[in-house]
């Protein structure tokens, strides 16, 4: 527990605003790509079939 | 993801999407992570329902089973196998979540290292019948696993799930991070449809680039800590698995135009699976229960 949350504070302390910017771009771009204004496409569904099918 | 990419990488994919919703105290630790992360999520899915405390619920009210199941029944145009789920039905729930709850600490036993990611991007896991499949993930309920696991299951099997699932949603959130698609109504054409490394059916891109992640986490949790299964249920053995991933792989690759919907990120991902799978070797040592892996 205590490894991991030093983990967390190193990785937190070193980014960069740039790199939140982008990530931030980035986030706006998905969510308008999986909510599409004709809600033809909407989200990406995962389903582990039975191997029979 | 956890095999492919490794911890650190997937945990600083986390706090970055999770940085914004910190607040002035910023990301300190797993607490303020969990709390900013849950705040990300309900930016992105407002609709979706979160856990009352931070650790992981398994869901029992059926109220709830009910609107995740709405959830996970959106079909859409990157559906390709449509009606997955039956409906929900609280007796058989009550009786499923026990033993998912109970492959759940086997999971935790068997590596701390991987149920320690579980823990944070996993929020909630419900059960629901269907005909089709042993469970699920959408994007539209990021955090969210369905189960239907099948009775003939064995340990490994579960333990396979959960590493299927989470692949799925540590996937799910690196797309949000860097974008895997540059045109999804370009995913949705069957034209551009490849093979997939699990079922082998050409699928959209989508479900290919999730499958080939899948597959070589199952790989490479087989050759580093799992082990092969004695009997393989809910994937096959790496005998079939592994020239299937390599097969679906190639056939990505050489796929002029859907190889072109992928941006750089995703690129760097299908690179990376090949330089990993690339030293594979089948059949791996049969293993009924390995080594546990050191806690972080």
């Amino acid at each position: 527990m205590e490894k991991i949350n030093d983990m967390i504070l190193e990785i937190s302390e070193k980014i960069t605003s740039e790199e939140e910017r982008s990530c931030q771009k980035n986030v706006e771009a998905v969510s308008e790509q999986h909510t599409d204004s004709h809600g033809c496409l909407g989200p990406l569904r995962m389903a582990a079939f039975d191997r029979k099918n | 993801m956890f095999h492919l990419i490794g911890f650190e990488q997937n945990l600083e994919t986390l706090i970055l999407l999770a940085k914004p919703y910190a607040g002035h105290k910023n990301i300190y630790d797993l607490n303020s992570l969990k709390k900013a992360y849950f705040r990300f999520l309900k930016k992105i899915q407002p609709n979706v329902p979160l856990p009352q405390k931070s650790t992981l619920e398994f869901v029992s009210n059926p109220e709830l089973i009910a609107k995740l199941i709405k959830l996970f029944m959106v079909d859409t145009e990157l559906n390709d196998i449509e009606n997955i789920m039956n409906s929900g039905n609280a007796s058989y729930a009550k009786k499923a979540l026990n033993n998912i709850q109970q492959s759940y600490q086997r999971l935790l036993e068997r590596n701390p290292s991987f149920g320690s990611l579980f823990n944070l991007v996993v929020n909630m896991i419900f059960c629901a019948q269907s005909k089709m499949a042993g469970g699920g993930t959408t994007s539209a309920a990021i955090g969210v696993i369905w189960s239907d696991h099948r009775p003939h299951w064995q340990n490994q099997d579960f333990i396979e799930f959960f590493i299927h699932e989470t692949s799925h949603t540590l996937l799910f959130l690196d797309e949000y991070r860097y974008q895997h698609y540059r045109d999804l109504k370009q995913v949705a054409k069957p034209e551009n449809y490849t093979p997939s490394a699990i079922l082998q059916k050409n699928r959209p891109l989508d479900k290919v680039l999730h499958s080939l992640i899948v597959a070589t986490e199952i790989l490479l949790a087989r050759s580093t800590w799992l082990g092969e299964p004695s009997t393989c249920q809910l994937h096959p053995p790496t005998s079939i698995l592994l020239p299937q991933t390599r097969n679906a792989l190639s056939s990505l690759q050489n796929a002029s135009l859907p190889n072109k919907l992928l941006t750089e990120r995703a690129h760097y991902l299908l690179e990376t699976i090949q330089q990993k799978i690339a030293p594979l070797e089948h059949p791996l040592q049969t293993t009924i229960e390995g080594p546990q892996q050191r806690a972080l």
